[in-house]
């Protein structure tokens, strides 16, 4: 990708340290803070600092020859437009999961809630709010439906003492929207 | 325009020049044809009958076709899990991962079930999923997909792959680039670094790759039945303006390829000026060689055409015909360099 002058545009490999630190919030939010280091242990993370900052998660065992190609194509002011998968976007204020990194994340964090009804799953992807017969135990939690398969990020309001409005944030039903 | 390139065209300039005859005039009128198309289909089948038949068959809707995503699913469960929501899936033998859709509900649409959007599947025509297989890499291997969008074949290659090994994905096309990071994202594939440029510009790095899929633009003539406006939009000139662009990239392919590595050239046309005529042009100029791949059910690519003699080698590639085999036109051709 070129970019016009002034465009500033950087690509960087990121330590540990740096991506426990952006997934801090995420993790947090999600009750997963304590898979945190084994998830960030053995995968490869680069940050994309563009119009808004982007860490990218690559799966490579050839990190040598992954750091030569962006190396060259740095060197005639050519940058990726992703490398792996784009697990979230970022700066100093917050940091926002992407729909990729919720198939990570419903393996590890506890903050999530099942909806075995298809057709509330339906309501949800088509971005809608759903009331579930449960009283809410997080504000923040991960949906998924009966195979554990990732959904959305949802925001969980207490009705009354048995019932939950469950508001999605970010759904899978993007795909189908916007994804082309 | 590259001069090599330029002498090229000028030496086989005679593909370009067509006079329907009256055959060809009347069954443009009764198919809604150009004529031009049609008196290149009488040159390509030989006979009226079998153009005809390719005509007629122009018609009717392609069949709808899958390819299970084993990255995120078994597929025999998937088999299970849509025939429960009243699709029923055939396995096509000679496709690894390929299922025909002969049955589906009212609702959902196949692109909107709860599977598709988790994953577990892929909607793709059954000749478009040949050319991955067809070069099939491994999983150390360094592979260019040169053309990406939609990002079909680059999450195929994934799934070839097991998301290993690294795919190097370029697209030039600042909204279609989005549309691959989207499937890329939604099928859950790892290994892919998407570049936004004109594959050309990869020539002023120093990569080389072992494998390369060329999955050219072009005329789009094998998707009639998908998009019926292909059967009058275009014109010869454009076969010519789209024979020049693949010609390029044939070349930028061939540089960028190690030696001793593989190109997969490939096209959704069935038109010989945008198929034969580029690899002939990989044979005679660049030296590279076709390799015979067995185990579909395909046609040959023609070795004459229109009166021309392309290189004998290029039988090795394949042709698909809605027709024949019951799928998308298709064209496919596997390519060593030596």
């Amino acid at each position: 990708m070129s970019f016009k002058k002034g465009m500033k545009l950087r690509v960087n490999f990121a330590s540990y340290n740096l991506v426990k630190g952006i997934l801090l919030p995420v993790f947090n939010k999600y009750n997963c803070i304590d898979k945190l280091p084994e998830f960030i242990d053995n995968r490869i993370f680069f940050i994309l600092e563009g119009k808004y900052n982007q860490l990218m998660m690559i799966n490579t065992d050839n990190i040598n020859l992954l750091s030569q190609i962006l190396k060259d194509l740095s060197s005639i002011n050519f940058y990726p437009y992703s490398i792996g998968v784009p697990i979230v976007t970022f700066n100093s204020l917050n940091t926002k999961p992407t729909i990729a990194l919720g198939r990570y994340l419903v393996n590890i964090c506890k903050n999530k809630v099942e909806i075995l009804d298809p057709q509330l799953i339906y309501k949800i992807i088509y971005g809608k709010s759903i009331i579930i017969n449960s009283k809410k135990l997080y504000n923040d939690a991960i949906i998924v439906d009966n195979k554990n398969n990732f959904i959305a990020y949802a925001k969980l309001v207490q009705i009354d003492e048995k019932r939950t409005r469950v508001i999605p944030i970010k759904d899978i039903g993007w795909y189908l929207r916007r994804g082309g | 325009m590259e001069s090599d390139i330029l002498k090229y065209l000028n030496e086989y300039e005679s593909i370009f020049t067509i006079s329907p005859t009256n055959e060809a005039k009347k069954l443009a009128q009764k198919y809604h044809f150009l004529d031009y198309m049609v008196e290149r289909y009488i040159n390509m089948f030989g006979n009226l009958n079998e153009v005809e038949e390719y005509l007629y068959s122009c018609s009717f809707p392609l069949i709808r076709s899958i390819r299970c995503n084993t990255l995120r699913i078994n597929c025999e469960k998937l088999e299970k899990m849509m025939s429960e929501k009243g699709f029923i899936l055939d396995k096509v033998s000679w496709l690894p991962h390929g299922y025909v859709v002969k049955k589906s509900p009212k609702k959902p649409s196949l692109g909107a079930t709860l599977e598709y959007l988790v994953g577990y599947y892929h909607i793709q025509g059954l000749a478009s999923m040949v050319p991955a297989y067809v070069l099939n890499p491994g999983q150390k291997d360094i592979v260019l997909d040169m053309a990406a969008a939609p990002g079909g074949k680059t999450t195929q290659l994934a799934q070839i792959m097991n998301n290993k090994g690294l795919i190097v994905a370029v697209e030039k096309n600042r909204e279609r680039i989005k549309s691959i990071l989207s499937n890329i994202n939604r099928l859950g594939v790892e290994n892919v670094l998407l570049i936004r440029t004109p594959a050309e510009n990869l020539l002023k790095t120093n990569l080389k790759f072992s494998k390369i899929l060329l999955d050219a633009p072009c005329s789009g003539e094998g998707l009639i039945q998908k998009d019926p406006s292909r059967r009058y939009k275009t014109t010869i000139e454009d076969l010519r303006k789209f024979a020049i662009t693949q010609l390029s990239l044939i070349k930028v392919a061939y540089q960028l390829l190690e030696e001793g590595g593989y190109l997969v050239y490939s096209t959704c046309s069935i038109a010989p000026e945008e198929d034969e005529l580029i690899v002939n042009y990989a044979i005679e100029k660049l030296g590279m060689l076709t390799v015979n791949v067995s185990g579909y059910p395909a046609e040959k690519g023609y070795e004459t055409y229109h009166n021309i003699n392309f290189s004998s080698y290029v039988k090795n590639c394949l042709r698909f015909f809605p027709h024949k085999h019951g799928t998308e036109g298709f064209f496919i051709c596997l390519l060593r360099k030596e």
